[in-house]
Order: C-alpha cells, then sequence, then structure tokens
C-alpha cells in the first residue's frame, strides 16, 4: 500500500516536474498553427532587438551625404532618407524602440489593471462603484484622443510615452482582471482562507492573485500589440518618440511623407514591419489566450465564445 | 425595462461628472512653461491681438480658485457654452458643429464598409471552420486590425500616383455641391478606418457564429435536412448578429479615433482634423470641448446599445 502511494506521489512529483513552459510551447506549436507563426515573428523580433548593433549594416544615426534618397541597392539594401541615413538599420533599430515600448508599456498596464482589478473586485461596495465609474469616465474618450492630449500637455519622450499608454490601458484592462476576480471571490477556498485567519494581503497575493495569473498573462500577450500600434500612431502624428531615435511611426511621417514621391520606400518598410510585428503578437496572444484560459473565451466546450459570459455579465450588471 | 433605463441614466451622473473632472483639470494640469510657450507662441505666429500671460490666464480661467473655475466651467456646458477658442476667438462649439458633418459621413460610411466586410468573411470562417479558408479569414482578419491606418493611408496617396499617375483628391467638396465627387473622397479613407474595425468585428462574428453553431435547435435544422443556406443564414446568423449589434457601438471610440489620422492624411475637414490643429496651435479650449463632446457621443452610443440589445433580444430580461 505505502509503496503503491510512494509510486503515484513520484509520478504525481514527476508530472508535475514536467517543465511547464516546454509542454505550452509543444501544445502552442500542435494546435494553434497561425499561433505559432506569430510566435516565430516576435521570436524574430527579439533577436533582431538584442543584436540589433551586429545585424544593422550602418548606426541609425550614420548620415552619407553623397548618398540622399537612393533607391535600394547592394549597399543600401531597402535604400537611404532625405540625410543618407541606411533606411534597413533605421528599421532594424526601430524595432528596439517598438519592442522597448511594447514591453515596458504593457507591464505597466498590466500591473495598473492587475492593482485596480483585484482591489475592486476583493473590496466591492461603494468603493467598487465609484473606481467602476471612473474607469467608465476613461474609456468613454477613445485611447488615441486622451494619449494625444496628455502627450500634448507633458511632451514627446520614451519615458513619457511608456507612462501614458501604460497608465491609459491599464485603466481599460482592470476590467478584465476585476471580472475574474469577483469570479474567484465566491470559491470556498478564499472563505477558507479567511476563516483560518489569513489576512487580507496574503489572502490576495496567495489565494486570488495566483487564480487570476492566467488572466494576467493572457491581459499582457493581447495587450502588446496594441501598445506598440499606439506608440507608433503618436510617433507618426509628432506626439511620440522624437527624433533621431528611429521610431517606425515617425519614419513613416515627417521627412517619410515630404519625401514620399521621391523616396517613397522610406515609409513602406517600416509600415510594413510594423504590420507583420502586430499581426504577429496578435496572433501569438490570440493563442496564448485560446490555450492558457479557455474560460475568457467564454468556456463551453472547446470553441467556446464570448456569448454566455457577455449575457451572465449582463444580468450580474442589471442584478447588481 | 423603464427601471432599467432609469437606472442606467442614473448611472451615467456620476459615469459623466468624472468625465468632466478628467477633461476639465487635463487642462487645469497644464505645466507653468507650457502657458508661457504658448504664449510666445501665439504672439509669434502673427496674431493679430498681442497676448499677455495674464490674458493667457484670464482666458483659461486658471485666475480664479479651482472650484470657482470648475463650477464656471459645468456651468457653462450646461448652457450649451464651451468657451472660446483661444485663437479664433469665437465659440467651440460652434468651430466643432461646423466639422462635425464631415466626421459623421466618414463615421457612417465606415460603419457601412465594416458589416459588408465583417458579415461574409465572418461567417465563411465560422461555417469552414479550422480548415484553410478559415485560416485564411482570421489571418485577413488580423491584417486588417495589424496594418496601421496611417501607413496605408500614406501609401495610398503614394504609390498609385508613381505608378498610374493617379492620387486621391484632397480638395474638400462638400456633399451639398457635388455628392458624386463627394463620395468619391470619402470611399478611400472610410475603407481605411473600417479596415480595423473589421478585423475586430470579423473575429466577433466568427466566434457568436460558432457559438450559435453548436445549439440544438441548429442540430434540428440540419436533421429537418433544411439547406445549408437556410441553416445558416436563417437560424444561425439571424440569432448570433444579437450580440454583435452590440459591439457596433463599442466601435464608436475605435472609429473616432482612426477618423483623427486619417482625415489628417487625407485633408478632410472634420473633427479629428480640428482636434489635431488645434492640439498643435495648443488652443486648450477647444481641445477640452472635443475631448468632452467625444466623451459624450460614446457614453451615449453606449447607453443605446445597451437598450437595443435587451429589444432585440426578448430572452434578456432587464431587472
Amino acid at each position: 500500500m505505502t509503496n503503491i502511494t510512494e509510486a503515484s506521489a513520484a509520478m504525481v512529483t514527476k508530472s508535475k516536474r514536467r517543465n511547464p513552459l516546454l509542454s505550452f510551447c509543444y501544445r502552442l506549436v500542435k494546435e494553434k498553427p497561425l499561433g505559432t507563426i506569430g510566435g516565430v515573428i516576435v521570436l524574430l523580433l527579439l533577436l533582431v532587438t538584442i543584436f540589433a548593433n551586429v545585424i544593422a549594416p550602418y548606426a541609425y544615426d550614420e548620415v552619407h551625404i553623397g548618398d540622399r534618397l537612393q533607391p535600394s541597392s547592394s549597399q543600401y539594401l531597402l535604400g537611404t532618407d532625405m540625410l543618407g541615413r541606411d533606411v534597413l538599420s533605421r528599421v532594424i533599430y526601430g524595432a528596439r524602440i517598438s519592442l522597448v515600448v511594447g514591453l515596458l508599456g504593457t507591464l505597466l498596464s498590466t500591473i495598473v489593471s492587475v492593482v485596480i482589478g483585484i482591489t475592486c473586485g476583493f473590496l466591492g461596495g461603494k468603493f467598487d462603484f465609484a473606481v467602476q465609474r471612473l474607469v467608465d469616465a476613461w474609456m468613454s474618450f477613445p485611447a488615441l484622443i486622451i494619449l494625444l492630449t496628455v502627450m500634448s500637455l507633458i511632451g514627446p519622450g520614451l519615458l513619457q510615452i511608456i507612462i501614458v499608454l501604460g497608465v491609459s490601458m491599464g485603466i481599460g484592462g482592470s476590467r478584465i482582471i476585476r471580472s475574474a476576480v469577483v469570479g474567484i471571490k465566491e470559491n470556498v477556498y478564499v472563505s477558507a482562507a479567511q476563516v483560518v485567519g489569513c489576512s487580507t494581503w496574503r489572502t490576495l497575493t496567495q489565494h486570488i492573485f495566483r487564480n487570476i495569473f492566467a488572466a494576467v498573462i493572457v491581459l499582457f500577450s493581447t495587450n502588446i500589440g496594441g501598445v506598440i500600434l499606439a506608440e507608433s500612431s503618436l510617433s507618426f502624428l509628432g506626439y511620440g518618440i522624437p527624433p533621431p531615435t528611429p521610431s517606425w511611426g515617425s519614419m513613416i511621417s515627417g521627412p517619410g511623407r515630404t519625401y514620399m514621391l521621391v523616396a517613397p520606400w522610406m515609409g513602406l518598410w517600416p509600415g510594413l514591419a510594423l504590420g507583420l510585428v502586430i499581426w504577429g503578437t496578435n496572433m501569438l496572444g490570440d493563442a496564448i489566450r485560446d490555450l492558457l484560459d479557455p474560460r475568457l473565451k467564454g468556456g463551453v466546450g472547446r470553441y467556446g465564445s464570448n456569448l454566455p459570459r457577455r449575457l451572465l455579465q449582463k444580468t450580474k450588471q442589471v442584478d447588481a | 425595462m423603464a427601471q432599467y433605463f432609469t437606472r442606467r441614466l442614473l448611472f451615467m451622473i456620476p459615469t459623466l461628472f468624472f468625465i468632466s473632472l478628467i477633461v476639465f483639470f487635463s487642462i487645469r494640469a497644464l505645466p507653468g512653461d507650457v502657458i508661457d510657450m504658448m504664449v510666445a507662441e501665439m504672439s509669434g505666429s502673427g496674431a493679430s491681438v498681442e497676448i499677455s500671460r495674464t490674458q493667457m490666464l484670464h482666458d483659461l480661467g486658471l485666475d480664479l480658485p479651482v472650484f470657482v473655475q470648475y463650477g464656471k466651467w459645468v456651468g457653462g456646458i450646461f448652457r450649451g457654452d464651451l468657451g472660446l477658442s483661444l485663437i479664433t476667438r469665437r465659440p467651440a462649439l460652434e468651430m466643432m458643429l461646423q466639422r462635425l458633418p464631415v466626421s459623421m459621413e466618414l463615421g457612417v460610411l465606415a460603419m457601412l464598409f465594416t458589416a459588408l466586410l465583417s458579415l461574409p468573411l465572418g461567417i465563411w470562417s465560422a461555417i469552414r471552420q479550422d480548415t484553410v479558408s478559415d485560416y485564411i479569414g482570421r489571418s485577413v482578419a488580423v491584417a486588417f486590425i495589424a496594418i496601421p491606418g496611417f501607413w496605408l493611408g500614406t501609401m495610398v496617396m503614394v504609390y498609385p500616383s508613381i505608378w498610374w499617375n493617379w492620387s486621391p483628391s484632397i480638395s474638400f467638396v462638400s456633399f451639398v455641391e457635388n455628392p458624386l465627387e463627394n463620395l468619391k473622397m470619402f470611399l478611400l479613407p472610410a475603407f481605411i478606418i473600417a479596415m480595423a474595425t473589421t478585423g475586430g468585428m470579423m473575429r466577433w462574428i466568427r466566434t457568436m457564429m460558432l457559438e450559435t453553431l453548436r445549439q440544438d435547435y441548429i442540430r434540428t435544422a440540419w436533421s429537418k435536412g433544411l439547406k445549408e443556406r437556410t441553416v445558416i443564414i436563417r437560424h444561425a446568423l439571424k440569432n448570433s448578429l444579437i450580440p454583435v449589434v452590440t459591439v457596433f457601438g463599442y466601435m464608436v471610440p475605435m472609429l473616432v479615433g482612426g477618423s483623427v489620422i486619417i482625415e489628417q492624411i487625407f485633408s478632410l475637414p472634420g473633427i479629428g482634423r480640428l482636434m489635431l490643429e488645434s492640439l498643435l496651435k495648443r488652443d486648450y479650449t477647444l481641445v477640452s470641448a472635443i475631448n468632452l463632446l467625444i466623451a459624450i457621443v460614446v457614453l451615449a452610443t453606449n447607453l443605446l446599445v445597451d437598450i437595443a440589445y435587451g429589444w432585440l433580444d426578448p430572452r434578456v430580461h432587464y431587472k
């Protein structure tokens, strides 16, 4: 008897010891072909970002006065801009900006979402009501409008854009975390933890947060594309990252537009890179959502949808 | 229903209050050096009236205590007075209303495009789930989301003119003057704005269709021997469209955001362009007026959508 228990215990630990990341990748490749392509694109972006100074043939601000507005050639694969800077190198370094803003902005937004979502979902009551109306108010402004206003007030810059994007997107995303917390709060183990005498802090971190962790990851992975796109839109309009730092958005605007009829490649390539990266992050994010937390999709069977959850939410909201 | 409606309206009061706070305090939080910059820019740009720092503070209402300022501002809103533009000295409301028709036309056309494109794509993807056509459909949807509108807009201005010597007209023709020319110039920008919303909408329709297709009454419809067309359109589509209608409401903020950029690229004199112009000139009374208007429009659409939801779907009971 003891032997059997020990054996099964060993099996349990063994099956638990399988690297979760590896098995997740395995499932991704097996079940989600589009998500895998997205993952490869994201991986490429990561590599390009890390090894930008190795891959790029020139520095992003290296000026070749004699070679202004050159079309693509063997010397400048994607041509040069109006200052004779290599477009390929600038696109490669631009990936850095996109990724840094994407990762840090999304990280900040996820933290903001989790803090607002957990406190609102857990505390409930009047506090929740007031904060939710504030979130309503914030979400009544189209993202771009509010981002533009704030960026125009505090001025362009890398740090500013990360903070503004992070806070703004985080407020919107807090809804998802809040509803996840509201669902989890009702579980017996939460009451049990409280009965046993866990402090609120311990209940929040050890019981609630751990159980919404999948939702947090999903929120992170589905938001990244939006943050990158928002950064480039702001940079395009001149409220993002100031020159000479090569942001894909600002490469399409400004000089890219002034010289667009003479040197259309100046705007063509950064846009293609941007589109590819956002496509990849979206596809990967969707696949991660489907694999990690089918409940977020609505959770009826394998191909669950949002209908039951939405209806449930509607009725819940109305009841409240 | 009436009770639900009243409650929804009451819920809007705190939200509106917070909206007013956000709009108001974003201007209040103007750093002092920005005011100096505004003064410098305005006197430098050859404005007919020489403007001083005190004058500027007075125009922004920043020379009064905060609560008095807020009270005055909100009082003004109730009287339909959103302040005077700092540059043109005309009422902000009047300037916005002048630009509204263009943005409305753009928005309506974009919605039309979204519906026309996303419905067939979404249905097709759903009924051919996990086949090559589904993968293509979903890739196209995400590609629509991923292709930045500002980039496509720029490319559309550039490449046709290089290849075929054709470019979209950017001299504005009003609908009253020449409806055909006007539509011709709106179609392309409306399509580009519609791309992002089409992507989201298509995926939403697909999910809804998949959900509906698994229902018992669909199995019944199949086993009755109905044609695929009847099952899909009569039974599945009708039921899955109800939640889709609500998403049309959530599209409004996306459409507004998209039109800010697209109006700029295609030189359409709409609200979005007014917003960018006034941001560039630091005409913050106008900026806050536009923000307020847009937020209220979005809030109102969401309310309408929630009411439409109950009206369209008799299964939803608002208690």
